[in-house]
This record gives C-alpha cells, structure tokens and sequence, in this order.
C-alpha cells in the first residue's frame, strides 16, 4: 500500500465520466446520494472529447465549405474561398471545452465529487484510484461501472505514424492530400466524407458487400452516391493485407471483389473497424464479474451485474454502442439505486449517421419487420415532392419511410435519408414510443412548409391517401 | 411484442408494482389506460 493511502466512504462511486457515467452521477446525486465519479483522463468521455461532438462539428465546418463552393445552381458564386484548418481545429476544441466545462459545472451544481485517476476493484465493495504516484481508496454501498470502449486495432495494422484511429483523425494539424479509410462502418464514413469535402482524396475499403452494414440497402446507396460525386473510391467486400511505412507517406495492399490484389498509397490510413469495451484493467477477475464471450459485462433490466451491488452501464454492456442509450442506462441504475421502480423499458432506440445525405433509423426496418414474420405496411415520401426540401436546393435527397403493422397501424419503425434525418427522426421514435398508429400520425398537423410534412405524408402513403404523390394501388 | 401504451403508463405499472403482461387494456385497440393499470394494483393489493 502507498504510504498516506487513506479511506473514503461514498454511497455511489461511478467509474468514467462519459455520457452513461456523468449522467447517471448527477441523477444519483439529484436523489440524495454521495456521488464520486473517478474519470481517469476528461469529463464528457469519447462523446464529448473524441467522438460525437467534435465530429460533428468537423462535418459542420465541412459543410459550410461545401455549401459557400458549390452554390453556383442557385445563383450563388463566391471566390477565393479558404480553409485556415487551425482555426477550425481551434473553434472545435472551443466547442468541446464549453461542453466538458459544463459538465463540470453540473458536476458542481450537483455536488459530484470528480476524482482524477484510473478505478481499480479492490473487492465488492472498494476501488483503488491511482493517478500518477498516488492512490486512494474508496469504500461504496453501489458502483456503476461506465468505462466506455476503444477503437479496435487490426492486427497487420497497429495504430501509430500513419495510421490512425478516429482519435487522430479528429485532430489533424492539417487537411491531408490523401487518405485511406479501413471500414466503412459510420465512424469512417463521417470522417471520410467531411476529409473528402475539405478537398482530401479518400478511398474506403469496406470487407462486406456494403457501406454502412446495418441499414437497408436502399439509404446506404444515396450515400455511395454522394460520396461518389466528391470522388471518393469505395470498394466494398474489400480486405485490407497489408501497410508499408516510409517517412512521407504509406502503402495498403488490399484485395478486392474479385480476389484481385490492389495497392493504394496515402497520406494516413484510418482504421475504424469497431470499438472494443473497456473491461480490461480495472481488476473485474477481482470481483467475479460475469462477462459475455465478448467481453462485456451482463446486465439485467435495471443494469444490475451478476456482483449485486455493481452496476454496469454504456459500450460496456450489450446493445448499440451509442452515447444516448449509455444515458439512458445510466439513469436506470442510478435510480435502481435510489430504490425507484426503473428498469430498462424502450420499444426503440434511433440511430443517426450524420454523412451526406444524414440517415437514421428507429425501430424495425422493413426487412427486419419481415423476418419477426409480421405482416407489413409501408409508406414512402421522398423529399422530391416536398416544397421545404426544394427551397432547401435538396430535392436530390432521400425519402421518410415508415414501416407499420398491416393489421393494427401500430408504427413499428421508420427510416429518414437527408437533410436533418437526425431531428425527423425523433417524432418516428416518440411516435413508437406512445403506441401511435398510422392515422395518428396522418392526422396530426404538421407544420408548412416543413420537412416533417414528410412524415405525415409518408403516414398518409401507407394508409393510400397521401396529396403530394399518386398513391399505391393497395390489394 | 407491440402493445399500446406510453412510456408515462409503462412507468406507472413499475411504480405500482403491475405486471403490463397481465392487463387486459379496454382503449382503443386493446390499448392499456391509466385506469386499467390502476384497477389491476387495486386487484393485486386486495387479493394479497
């Protein structure tokens, strides 16, 4: 033991400050609790540091650059556009650091006590924080786990040098002339995309027979298209072999569809093939945490553990990788904790990818509504036929589609491909959420001119009575 | 597997301590009312 290693007593120790840990602090500490949070590097975890929001704002600044370049279709023509990429790695720092310093603040609002250092489990009811030389002890009733995850290595190409994780590539000093992006999960399509609009030449290798597994075949295609326009190479059902190094730039061997071997040399090669959870290194084996073959930590409805008194939450646990659900997990336990009557209990959580055009999609798609063997209705509007969307100049867009049980109209799903498929989908998901049927949703007024329109006239599709397009013979 | 309520009902039932797979809903559709989770915690207290 460290010399002047002492003990503290808290009621709720949490581990990691990202988005599950740092709100389930606060709502612990809301009920009454004595909340430690033990956060080894920033509050506000990947999300806030190194994953959504500075990604978004890079896509941000992106599209800004896009838009003031390619406007000239409505009149508008600028010239001697320039990016000063420090001053937009700068502004994103800015934003990051106003959303952590906020954490902070509610942390203290709260009276969260943020302990800097890495938690290691002593036994079930006590951790270890080390940080630097020095340690100490701290003694719960509860913890909740929430350490998040990490980007996956690939074996032949270990991050270092040229090649990067989404880490490094949040943070270029500068625009690269070329880039090489292993994955084309959501991570590597953002960052290819917005690398590519800032003038980089992008390839994306993707191992199976489409970009951005997990969405339908038919909102992935308008991304390929786009990032097609800006040049950008995609191969799909593509294996990465191999890299080589030299001092200004590296080679990636590959092989193609057809088994046929390629070579592409870059300025960096960013792998984003997953992220692995963070349940190594914290002396899990010291408390018999029961894990899943993946290395996750099981869970049941309240987020309890198989170590009763421990709870787990976030990437850590199985389920979407995403920010929003970590919060919600982080929530239930902490009022599992306080003794409240929570429990995991959603019908659907959204996903959003913010390419261009943006996707998301909350509940079934129509092709996984199908193979739970329901009988399915769907309605389809594409932002062609709607007006908002054409004085947006995006009538090139997508669609909304909402996917709905045949029998009772009860929504089951719906997917959006364009602009601000990240805020349409939140009505789909509310929707699902209260049970709302078809008609409900047709018969709720939308405002106009207003992309939402769309998902009242995808409502309508379904049901056969849309206005703003002919209508589907129904059998 | 998609009944009818809100999120506000599905809590109410874990509050009062109701099992939502034992309530027959008398709303539109079979959907689950307020009243009916209220009535099946009265019945289970009282059977107690």
């Amino acid at each position: 033991m460290v010399v002047g290693e002492f003990t503290q007593d808290v009621d709720v120790v949490v581990i990691g400050a990202g988005p599950g840990g740092y709100v389930a602090a606060i709502r612990a500490a809301q009920l009454g609790k004595k909340v430690v949070v033990v956060e080894k590097d920033e509050v506000g975890g990947v999300c806030l540091n190194r994953g959504c929001i500075p990604s978004k704002a890079l896509i941000s600044a992106a599209h800004h650059y896009e838009i003031m370049t390619h406007a000239s279709n409505i009149g508008i023509q600028a010239e001697g556009i320039s990016i000063d990429y420090g001053k937009v790695q700068e502004w994103k720092e800015s934003v990051v650091k106003k959303l952590t310093d906020g954490v902070s603040s509610l942390f203290k609002g709260n009276k969260v006590e943020r302990v800097k250092g890495e938690a290691i489990f002593v036994n079930e009811k006590e951790i270890r924080v080390v940080s630097g030389y020095e340690g100490s002890r701290y003694r719960f009733n509860h913890c909740i786990i929430a350490t998040g995850s990490r980007p996956i290595e690939l074996k032949p190409f270990p991050y270092g040098g040229r090649i990067i994780s989404s880490t490094e590539a949040l943070s270029l000093k500068e625009i690269p002339k070329t880039m090489m992006v292993i994955g084309g999960g959501y991570i590597g399509i953002e960052l290819g995309q917005t690398y590519a609009k800032l003038g980089t030449k992008v390839t994306v290798i993707e191992g199976l027979d489409s970009i951005l597994p997990g969405f339908e075949a038919e909102m992935s295609r308008l991304v390929t298209r786009n990032l097609k326009k800006l040049g950008v190479e995609v191969y799909t059902n593509a294996m990465a072999k191999e890299a080589k190094q030299t001092d200004h730039d590296i080679t990636v061997t590959f092989t193609t569809r057809n088994n046929e071997e390629k070579q592409i040399t870059a300025d960096y090669v960013l792998v984003t093939v997953g992220r692995r959870p963070n349940t190594d290194e914290i002396g899990l084996d010291a408390i018999n945490m029961k894990m899943t073959d993946k290395g996750l930590i099981e869970i049941d409805h309240q987020c309890k553990t198989s170590v009763p008194n421990v709870y787990a939450i976030g990437d850590i646990v199985p389920g979407p990788a995403l920010a929003h659900k970590a919060s919600y997990e982080g929530k239930v336990a902490a009022e599992t904790i306080a003794g409240h009557p929570s429990a995991i209990d959603y019908k659907a959580i959204p996903a959003v990818v913010f390419s261009d055009p943006e996707i998301a999609s909350v509940g079934l798609n129509e092709t996984e509504a199908k193979e739970q063997g329901l009988k399915v209705i769907t309605g389809k509007f594409p932002y062609a036929a709607n007006g908002r969307s054409l004085s947006m100049n995006a009538g090139d867009a997508g669609f909304v589609k909402l996917v709905a049980n045949q029998e009772t109209g009860l929504l089951l799903g719906g997917q959006v491909v364009g602009p601000e498929a990240s805020n349409l989908i939140a009505e789909i998901g509310l929707a699902i959420e209260m049970g709302a049927t078809l008609e409900d949703i047709a018969l709720t007024i939308h405002a106009h001119p207003t992309l939402g329109e769309m998902v009242m006239e995808a409502a309508e599709g379904a049901l056969g009575q849309a206005i703003h397009q002919i209508n589907r013979q129904i059998k | 597997t998609f009944v009818r309520t809100s999120p506000r009902l599905r809590h109410l039932a874990k509050e009062l301590g109701v099992d939502l797979a034992t309530v027959r809903g008398t709303g539109l559709r079979g959907a689950l009312t307020e009243e009916d989770i209220r009535k099946a915690a009265a019945l289970e207290s009282s059977s107690v």
